[in-house]
Parts: structure tokens; sequence; C-alpha cells
């Protein structure tokens, strides 16, 4: 019974893979002449830079906006919190095309409205869109901390003589500190990684330097930077994994009922964050939708997205499902399903610069699909791995015993039990790394076989060309698609528990 | 017949469950009664195959499990009936009691049985906490195990649905034939169900016995303890062979000659009597009204005896009272601790 269980060798061959790409790496850095030189100082400020402004911005927009959504009952608030997520589910790079495109001399904004407004690029204009795009991180982790905060501590301070806004300030604040610092932590990690907004917006940060030596054939330096900036990566990981479980158990929260015009004045503090993050992307694609039509797209940008977002959300499940087996069965199991955790960190121009390494050792990889998927599963099949985790540990082991004693195999046990039981994780881990690779860019770019262009590097392509009337179609199904994965983000269970504290204070 | 021969369980190096002996045989119904983590449902889990063991071996007509040789839980034709029902979730009633039943007429014996032919096509979450525990007993009596296991069926359930329910069990396991292990921390439940009980501490079987011997003539302070409210006096009135304690009207025949020795007496609450007497040498500490009954704290000589007694005989705190014992049944003795 002791035995070594069949999901530990198999996680042990995953894990092994997982690691593979940073291997890769170190083989490729030792390479590089130079380590560090004047530019990378210039990179590393802007990529730091960008980084501390992207935090302190989603911190501003979002506690506040989390303090609304938790304690204010304002009218439709579902609705609002649902609105004031949805950037997340976007990918940067939309907000980044469409700014670029909108503002400044000869922007959208002035051809239509005859408006002159300044450029939106570099280090600003990258931090406006990163913190657009990022502040749900923090108004998500605050309100789930805000959620479990107890009342009767504001309560008791109220009856010690303080100020609602002083016992907030002093009280509910201090305890919430962890679940603010989680989501700007994220937020710092997404600004960290990310490819699409600093290279749209100009800003030389690690991300686009990395995709520059791909171009120029310096792929040791490639590879030397990408080491740099894994080195920040692992920083802010083990920052986030410091800040991490530090919830208190749920208790009532506190409610406020704003009368109607101070709901409303509330909720026009929010529309400058809707309008820009939601509101302004989806005009500008309905604009040159409406003036260029479907601009010359092509239908099988969309399926070859689809066919390789499939093929990896089958593997990333494959995969997913003994390492989810082995970690709930115990301590080794847990620590391999960690370093499989590896990819998610790894930012796709990363993983795109090590395994295009690999492809060259491997000429017969070399631009294949097989490459690129491989690429996908490391980096998303974290996503499909918490998933069934959470699905399989939510799963009363005494119903597997109750199958056993009732003379079922383990095999049967397995198949008409815990399958069932645990489909809904399946299917929900499949669908987010799906919809994880139809947006996925930096490592499409590098990998994507000759003439497979999908939808993201189809609009690359055409940001590239300066023929923005082309993107939107992709742009219009790429939004689509961030809505559908937003659909499945809220059904998960971290979302579910959120809503179960809310059913318990009602 | 099951047999358990020294079982012993660890967790890790911490020992569960020490050097455990017992039988089970016809259509008998054991109660392993003990407090929270005394190992009761641990000796269900390693019986079921669900865990391994340390020493000892577990021995059925068709196997025999051991250190050495593991039997799955799928071979040993056991039933089991969790403490949170381990209802399947995603199949219906009917489905749950037919789960791996080639021949369907003992699940419509089960489900005409315990009521359940309106609940067929109904989820499990949709039942309500007694209709959960119904079909998880059919469900185990359809599969025809050869011993049952009850993992403190009644645990999860509201106290009026509980009375019912505990003879409903014992009904339906009486009825099928089949011998049960039920596991609880219910002492009131163990001695009113069980054919025999089982108390244990800490792993160790520390008595086992029909439970009216067990409530009157425990093996030790805990059993006593643990089976209900008791009184311990302490005395050293011995004259020869009788046992004499002249303040509680109390005269008994020794079996073994404890002559001089200081002995507490085991007593009951409702061993004894209490009568309001102004040169009786008790006094009322303290009253509590349990509804049918109440219970009087006197103090009497240096000993504060408990009495329990109808609710309509009504004294006053602080009333002179005299003691008497009415059990004619042999009293325990302990040797003073």
């Amino acid at each position: 019974m002791t035995r070594w269980p069949l999901s530990y060798s198999i996680s042990l061959a995953i894990t092994l893979l997982a690691f593979f790409p940073v291997i890769i790496l170190f083989t490729l850095a030792s390479d590089s002449v130079q380590m560090f030189d004047v530019r990378n100082l210039n990179i590393l400020r802007n990529t730091l830079l960008l980084m501390l402004f992207t935090a302190a911005g989603s911190v501003i927009i979002g506690v506040p906006l989390a303090l609304l959504l938790t304690y204010v009952q304002i009218p439709w608030r579902r609705f609002w919190l649902i609105l004031l997520a949805a950037p997340l589910a976007l990918p940067s790079y939309l907000g980044a095309f469409t700014f670029y495109a909108a503002f400044g001399q000869g922007g959208e904004i002035e051809n239509v409205f005859g408006i002159t407004t300044p450029s939106v690029n570099g280090l600003f204009g990258s931090s406006l869109i990163m913190t657009l795009y990022t502040y749900p991180f923090v108004l998500l982790s605050t309100r789930a901390a805000l959620s479990s905060l107890d009342a009767s501590q504001v309560y008791a301070a109220r009856t010690l003589g303080m100020s609602l806004l002083s016992s907030i300030w002093y009280v509910a604040l201090p305890r919430i500190r962890n679940g603010i610092a989680a989501g700007t932590l994220l937020a710092a990690m997404y600004a960290l990684s990310d490819f699409g907004t600093p290279a749209i917006m100009g800003l030389d940060t690690f991300t686009r330097e990395i995709y520059v030596e791909y171009n120029a054939f310096g792929l040791s330096q490639a590879a030397m930077l990408s080491l740099q900036l894994l080195v920040l990566v692992v920083l802010m990981l083990y920052l986030e994994s410091k800040f991490k479980g530090s919830q208190e158990p749920p208790g009532r929260h506190l409610t406020f009922w704003p009368n109607r015009w101070q709901a409303n004045l509330l909720l026009l503090t929010t529309l400058p964050v809707v309008i820009l993050a939601i509101v302004l992307p989806l005009a500008i694609f309905f604009l040159w939708l409406w003036r260029e039509g479907s601009g010359g797209f092509d239908i099988s940008y969309a399926l070859n997205s689809a066919y390789a977002s499939m093929l990896a959300a089958i593997f990333a499940v494959l995969l997913a499902l003994p390492l989810a087996c082995a970690a709930v069965k115990g301590t080794i199991g847990r620590i391999m399903e960690r370093i499989t955790f590896i990819g998610f960190g790894i930012p796709g121009i990363v993983m795109g610069t090590t395994l295009v390494y690999a492809g060259l050792q491997l000429p017969f990889l070399y631009q294949t699909l097989a490459l690129l998927i491989l690429a996908y599963v490391l980096r998303f099949l974290p996503l499909a791995v918490s998933a069934i985790r959470s699905s399989t540990e939510s799963l009363d082991n005494s119903l597997v015993n109750a199958a056993r004693v009732l003379g079922a195999s383990p095999k049967e046990a397995y198949r008409r039990i815990t399958l069932p039981l645990t489909m809904r994780g399946i299917v929900a881990g499949a669908a987010l790394v799906f919809l994880e690779v139809m947006r996925e860019l930096p490592a499409t770019l590098l990998l994507g076989p000759i003439e497979f262009e999908t939808l993201a590097t189809y609009l690359w392509r055409v940001y590239e060309a300066g023929y923005f009337g082309k993107a939107a179609i992709p742009g219009l199904i790429l939004i689509f698609i961030s809505g559908l994965g937003l659909t499945i983000m809220f059904s998960t269970e971290r979302w579910n528990n959120v809503n179960s504290n809310e059913g318990s204070q009602r | 017949m099951l047999t358990i021969n020294n079982l012993s369980i660890k967790y890790g190096h911490t020992s569960v469950v020490d050097n455990l002996n017992l039988q089970l045989a016809g259509d008998e119904l054991l109660m392993l009664v003990g407090p929270t983590g005394c190992g009761k449902s641990t000796i269900l889990k390693a019986l079921a195959g669900l865990i391994p063991i340390a020493q000892g071996e577990i021995c059925h007509q068709q196997w025999t499990a051991n250190v050495k040789q593991h039997v799955a839980p799928e071979k040993r034709n056991v039933g089991m009936v969790f403490q949170d029902f381990a209802l399947f979730p995603h199949l219906s009633v009917e489905k749950n009691i037919t789960f791996r039943l080639t021949d369907q007429s003992e699940a419509e014996r089960w489900i005409n049985t315990l009521g359940l032919q309106a609940l067929r096509h109904v989820k499990p979450s949709n039942l309500s906490g007694g209709q959960k525990q119904r079909v998880a007993l059919a469900r185990t009596l359809a599969h025809q195990p050869a011993f049952i296991l009850l993992d403190e069926p009644l645990s999860n359930l509201d106290a009026a649905l509980k009375d019912n329910l505990r003879w409903e069990i014992r009904a339906a396991l009486k009825t099928a034939g089949i011998p049960a292990i039920w596991v609880t921390h219910d002492q009131e439940e163990a001695l009113s169900v069980g054919d025999r009980i089982g108390v244990l501490r800490a792993g160790k079987l520390e008595q086992i016995d029909k439970p009216e011997f067990c409530y009157n003539h425990p093996t030790n302070r805990f059993v006593a303890r643990f089976l209900g409210e008791v009184n311990f006096i302490s005395t050293q009135v011995i004259l020869g062979k009788n046992l004499v304690v002249p303040e509680l009207g109390f005269e008994q025949a020794m079996d073994k000659n404890i002559l001089n020795k200081c002995v507490d007496l085991l007593l009951r609450p409702e061993d004894l009597t209490i009568h309001g007497d102004i040169n009786g040498k008790g006094k009322i500490l303290a009253k509590r009204y349990e509804g049918s009954s109440r219970l009087y704290h006197v103090k009497i000589n240096n000993n504060v005896v408990k009495v329990r007694t109808h609710h309509e005989v009504n004294l006053k705190e602080g009333q002179s009272v005299s003691l008497t014992v009415t059990s004619t049944k042999p009293i325990t003795v302990f040797e003073e601790a």
C-alpha cells in the first residue's frame, strides 16, 4: 500500500520536462559574450520603472474599487464587478494597439472628433496600459481579503470612538495588506513578462530587447537577457508566495447603503477606467470594421488559432491529470506540481527563445507545430493543473472509499466516481488553456511554423505593417474570446469562494 | 465469523490502535464507543482495508489480512456506512443503491423496506439528512456484504431524527441477519441499540460486554464515567465481609475480603433516593431541572453525591436531607484512587 504511486512516476517525467527550458537557457546563455553592459542598465531601469508604476497604478485603482464593490450596496453590483474585472481577461497588447492608433497626431480620435490628443507611448503609455489591464488582480485579491474580514472589528473600533473612515484605515486596511500585496505582485509580474505592450509602445524592456536580439540572430544574448529577466520573475514569485494564504476565516462584512445619487456618483468615478480599458478598444475595432470591412481577413487564421489551442488544451489536460492526482496524494506530489509552475513564470518570449534553440538542436522539431504546442503546454500547464487539482481536492475521499468497499477496483472507482466528479475541473482547465493559447503572442511569433498565422500573430503583422484597419476582425474575435475566458474564470472555485462568502453574509 | 487478533494500527510512529482482539458472529450488533480520537473510526478503516495495519491479523471465512498480506477493500465483501453518507452526488438514489449490483431484487427489497420508493430518481443533494442515511444503509445492505461497518452513522443528524433512525437501522440489520460493528461517541446510543458494547480509550479496548453489564459493572473508573453520570463515594466502614455505609442505609456482602481498606463505591445518581429530613446528614448544595427529572448535588460527610429524582420531587437548596440506596443490584467497589 505504501508503494510509489504510478501518478508520481508520470509526474516526475513531466516535472523534468518542465525544467527543460531552464536548463536550455543556462546552456545557451553560457555562450553569450557579454553578461551585462550599459545598454542592459537602461533596459533594467525601464523594466523596473514599468513594474513600479504598474504596481502603484493598480493599487490606486484596484483598492478603492474593491472597497466599493465589497462594502457598498450599489445597484447591479454583480454586473459592475464583472465589468470592472473584465480587463483582466483582455490581453494588454490589444489595449496598447488601440491606444497607439487612437491617440496622437493623426490618431483615430483626431480623425473622428477633430481633437488632437497627445501620443500615448513610451514609459508613460506602457505604464498606463499595464495599469488598466492589471488593476483587476489587485481588485480581486483585495476584495477576497475584504470579504473574509469580520465587520465586528470595525464596529468595535467605532464603539471605542473612531470615525468610520479612521476605523477602516486603522483596523480594516492593515488586515488586508497581504491581499493587496498579493494582487500587486501579480500585476508587477505581468508588467515584467509582457511583451506586446512595451513593444507596441516603443519602450525598451527585457521582453522587447529579447525579441530584437532574436531577430538579429543573437540567440545567446537573448538567452542571457532572458536569464536576467527570469531572476526578476523568480524574485517576484518568491515574494508572491510569501503573501499567499494569509486570509482570515470568513466573517460578516460591512455593508453601506448609499442613496441613489450617492450610488450614481460612486459609479461615475469608475467610468474613466471602463471607458479606457474596455470601451475604447471596442470602439476603435468597430470603427475599423465599419470603415474597412473584413480587410482581407482570412478565416484560416482563426482556425489555426483554434486548432493549436485545442491541441494544447488536450495535451495540457492529459499531463495535468496525473500531476493533479499526485499533488493530492502527498508532499512529494505537491512539490512536483509546484515545479511545473515554473512554466507559468517563464515569460512567453523567454519560452520561445529556449525552444527555438531546442528546435535548432533537434531539426526534426524546428518550426513544427509540435514544438509550438510544447511551448504552450509548458507555459499553461499550471492553469490546467490548478483547475483539476482543486476539483480533485474538493472530492470527498469517502466517496472513493465507498466505491471500493462496494467492490469497485481502483480503476473502476476512478472511472465511475473520480472522473465524472472532477469533469468540471477538467473542462475548466482545458478551456482556460485553450483561451490563453488563443491570445498568446510572443512564443507564437518565435515558434510558429512558416505560414502558420494565428489571430495574435496576424494582429502583430498588421501592427508592424501599419495596416491598422485590418486588425478589426481578429481584434474583435480576441475580445470575444477574452469574454469567454472571463466567464470561465468567474465560474472557477476562487470565484465561487468569494460568492459563498457573500452568500453567508446575506 | 470475523475475528480480529492482536490488531495494532499506527499513523507514522504514533500508535492509534493497540493490540485489539474481538470476534463478531451471527447477526450481532457490536457498538464500539469511546471519546473523540480514541481510534474507533481507524479500526473500521482497517477492517475495510482502507488503511494498512501495523500488527496482528483480521480473519474472515474467505480471507485473512495481516501486515504482509493486504486484502484490497473490494476483495473483502464488506459493507460500510460512512459518517457523511458518501452518496455519489452524480448518481440518483436508485443508481447509488444498485452501484455494483447484477441482481436488482436486493435493491428493490431495501428500497421498499426503507421507504425509498418515491426517491428513486432523486439526486442525493435533494435529500434530507435522514433520507441520505436510509439510502446509504440501503446501498450497503443491497450489496449483501459479509459484515457491515457503520462509522458514526447518526452524528450528522438532528437529535429528534437520531432516536427514530437508530431503531430503524438496528431493525434493518437484524432483518438482513448480517453482523455489524457500529462506531459512536454517544454512550446513550451505544447502550440502547447494541447487543454488546466495546469501550475504547486511546486505542485500547477497556471493556467489551453486554450494555447493562458494562453500565453496572464497569471494569474501571474511565468506563464508569464514560457510560454515564456516576458517584464515587469513598468510605472505610467495613465490618467483616459486609460492606456497610450507615449514612446511606446501605449494607452489602462482599465477594472478596477488603477488610479495613478505603474503598470507593460506584453509585449512579438514579441508584439513590433523597428525602427531606431535618436530622439528615446531607445538605443540598445545588439542584438542576432536567425536564422529566431533577438532579441534586448533596454534600454528605466528605462526599458530594449526585442524586436524580422524578421532577416532581422539588426540594430546596440548603435543605437537610437523607439519602438511601434503592438499587437492589450488587454495588461495584473500586479500591480508593
